[in-house]
């Protein structure tokens, strides 16, 4: 049985339409998104274990089940609504729900396979009782691979407004100090503490680890996340060179901005806009590594950088400007496809860029028109290292989708991706293991 | 001549045991090389009859062997290897302190290729391998000295090779189980499995265990009269200590110490082995 339904945005797709089932499929893959309070659980019990559909499956969809941990009955409400990667609504509902002391209710939401586009969705649902008040997402692929690229032109000025902000970062003095730190030694490695100046006249601080023996090695040059600072790492064989961009850990003077302030600072020019000074202090972190290259024995022709988050996103941004680096990692970027981003996500940090829309007289398209700048999508094409992209297919965040398409607009040949599947918004032991393979073939080492 | 019977074989069972310490069971890397070259030095002054019963060799008899091993892979790809093994072995059987018989030659070389089937989460990769045996050494010696069944075969082996992260942790495992067989009338076939725990203790040194089972079946023990001494018949249990330091990032050097434990129709051997592990 076939329900139309009737309030529907339809923009680039066609509306989704729901079927009820005549049998329940047993998935039986639990995923909890919802804080446990006391009163309700809920559960949702996906059809298919990795969240991933195909024209070949009769439904898609998912099961949400509510427990009910009080001894008293409970009524309430569950408002739908499931969008696209595009943030189009989709489909938006309200059920009631009465759950019995201590029972269970299963609402079944199920779409009908002839109905879907290829791409990513969303559905949350708002539980509501006279006890309770969560939502609860889930996010499903459906045929992810054939989904179209919805990728707009870079801005006409992209290379040139780069060029400019190389050229203003070579006109800031460097003062790059590379200071012993032997109370952070050990037993195989000697520990380096760095500063140096970048545009704007942000301190940045960083670490260096070197392995204590005389031969070369190679670097891995990470990039921290966004306000997520970075604590010296050791690796056998390989020297790590570790930065806090502006505004995190120690390299906070003039940047000392909370969570939710610092990725708007300045958004409304993009000559002085918080992202581009994070892009430019990794950039300059590069010339840290030449600059300790003979005296610490390191491999200039073996960088791989690496970042998670934003970090992802200065790492492509290197990978793309810098022919210096090697090797791209990119781990679960959440600063990336920014139109899309902002209209799709709930998550941070699209939270943070849509909070700003109002304020000050800032439309969205003034923050769209800066952060177009600075997203990774838009260097993909440039980037002609070896890369690995490592991301989860139901982040949140930042939707898959936006990635995949960062990885569409990759012009190499070899490019390695992780689809880490269901993961949420971290990525699982398995890409970790399989970046260290990944490391070792960049690196040379066995 | 029974106790004849049961002191040979050596060189094919030494190249089956000692891959283990070298973690044959981990992948290699696109383009990398391994080369292990190896020595080991095995001896037998009794053997354990078809019942399982250990008597001394007649008249203070000593069967030796130096063996000189060179154990390799390519990784053709993340998921492919390419492996191969070149054995030479010199053996002796002496009786009262007098040489009695002696043969050095090549032994069986092996040819094969992996491909790993699951890497998991890589920390740990199930593999399969396929090999050919082609024996390298004269066909027509009058001795029970040869180092091989004297026939091509072929080895299929399932292996698990991984990294532990939470339990035990940093330790590695290799348990690989097969079965080799040679294509003539006589076989034998032989099952055999293999487990290794290793521990390291720092960046440079490390500790590894192995366990080696194999029993080797044929249903015609003795068939031609070229290879009438050819024991087909037999299974021991042996274990291995190995301890290995880290040369550098490319080599490492292991020394080893090896027993049988139990054995049917076969010597009870020990030794010990020495090789380099090369990786680049």
């Amino acid at each position: 049985m076939l329900i139309a339904f009737a309030s529907i945005q339809v923009q680039a797709q066609k509306p989704l339409k729901f079927s009820e089932p005549s049998y329940t499929s047993g998935g039986a893959n639990y995923a909890s998104y919802a804080k446990d309070k006391n009163s309700i659980k809920s559960k949702i019990i996906a059809l298919n274990k990795k969240g991933i559909f195909s024209r070949k499956d009769k439904f898609v969809g998912y099961t949400l089940r509510l427990e009910n941990n009080v001894r008293q009955e409970q009524t309430g409400e569950i408002a739908l609504k499931v969008i696209n990667q595009s943030g189009v609504i989709l489909y938006q509902d309200v059920v009631g729900f009465s759950i019995r002391k201590k029972g269970e209710f299963e609402k079944k939401y199920f779409f009908d396979v002839s109905q879907m586009q290829p791409g990513y969705y969303t559905s949350t649902m708002s539980i509501s009782s006279a006890n309770y008040a969560d939502s609860v997402s889930y996010t499903f692929a459906f045929e992810p691979t054939n989904a179209a690229a919805t990728v707009s032109s870079a801005p006409s000025d992209f290379v040139n407004f780069w060029e400019q902000a190389r050229r203003d970062l070579n006109s800031t003095r460097a003062d790059i100090a590379i200071r012993p730190r032997p109370d952070l030694y050990r037993k195989n490695h000697n520990t380096f503490e760095i500063e140096y100046q970048s545009v704007d006249k942000a301190i940045i601080y960083g670490w260096l680890t070197v392995p204590a023996d005389k031969s070369s090695h190679p670097v891995l040059y990470i990039i921290s996340d966004y306000q997520s600072e970075l604590v010296p790492e050791y690796r056998k064989d390989v020297a790590v060179l570790s930065i806090n961009t502006r505004g995190t850990g120690p390299s906070n003077q003039n940047y000392n901005l909370g969570y939710d302030q610092l990725g708007l600072y300045n958004i409304a020019d993009r000559n002085k806009y918080f992202m581009k000074g994070v892009y430019l202090d990794g950039l300059r972190g590069v010339d840290v590594i030449f600059q300790a290259a003979n005296q610490l024995h390191l491999d200039t022709r073996k960088i791989v950088v690496q970042g998670a988050g934003l970090g992802a996103s200065v790492a492509a941004y290197l990978g793309a400007i810098d022919t210096r680096v090697s090797g791209v990692v990119m781990e679960a970027p959440n600063f990336i496809g920014f139109t899309s981003l902002l209209n799709s996500s709930q998550g941070f940090p699209a939270s943070m860029f849509n909070s700003s829309i109002g304020q000050r007289r800032i439309t969205k398209d003034n923050v769209l028109n800066t952060l177009e700048y600075f997203d990774p999508i838009y260097f993909a094409p440039y980037i002609s290292n070896r890369i690995l992209v490592g991301y989860s297919t139901n982040n949140s965040n930042a939707p898959a989708q936006n990635v995949i398409q960062f990885i569409d607009q990759l012009r190499i040949n070899k490019k390695d991706k992780y689809e880490c599947k269901n993961c949420g918004n971290t990525l699982k032991k398995g890409f970790y293991g399989f970046k260290e393979t990944w490391l070792k073939e960049r690196f040379g080492q066995p | 001549m029974k106790s004849n019977i049961s002191k040979i074989f050596i060189a094919v069972l030494l190249t089956i045991s000692f891959q283990q310490t070298v973690k044959a069971g981990f992948p290699i890397g696109n383009g990398r090389w391994l080369l292990a070259p190896t020595y080991t030095k095995y001896h037998a002054d009794g053997y354990w009859d078809n019942t399982g019963i250990y008597n001394n060799f007649a008249n203070k008899g000593r069967y030796e062997s130096d063996y000189f091993g060179l154990f390799g892979g390519v990784g053709i790809g993340r998921d492919v290897d390419l492996v191969f093994n070149i054995p030479y072995v010199q053996q002796r059987y002496l009786e009262n302190g007098q040489v009695k018989e002696s043969l050095s030659a090549v032994g069986d070389v092996s040819v094969g290729l992996s491909y790993f089937i699951n890497h998991f989460d890589y920390y740990k990769h199930l593999s399969i391998t396929g090999s050919l045996i082609f024996p390298a050494y004269p066909s027509i010696e009058q001795t029970y000295l040869l180092p091989g069944f004297n026939s091509t075969g072929g080895e299929i082996k399932m292996g698990l090779a991984g990294t532990n992260t939470n339990y035990l942790k940093d330790t590695y495992y290799d348990v690989e189980a097969g079965i080799r067989t040679y294509f003539n009338a006589g076989g034998p076939t032989m099952f055999f499995a293999n487990a290794t725990l290793g521990v390291p203790f720092n960046e440079d040194w490390k500790l590894s265990g192995t366990l080696n089972l194999l029993s080797s079946n044929s249903s015609t023990g003795f068939l031609t009269p070229t290879n009438i001494f050819i024991n087909r018949d037999f299974s021991y249990f042996r274990g291995n200590i190995s301890l290995g330091r880290r040369i550098n990032r490319n080599i490492t050097w292991w020394v080893s110490i090896f027993r049988d434990f139990t054995g049917r129709s076969i010597g009870q051997g020990q030794g010990f082995s020495t090789f380099m592990v090369f990786k680049f």
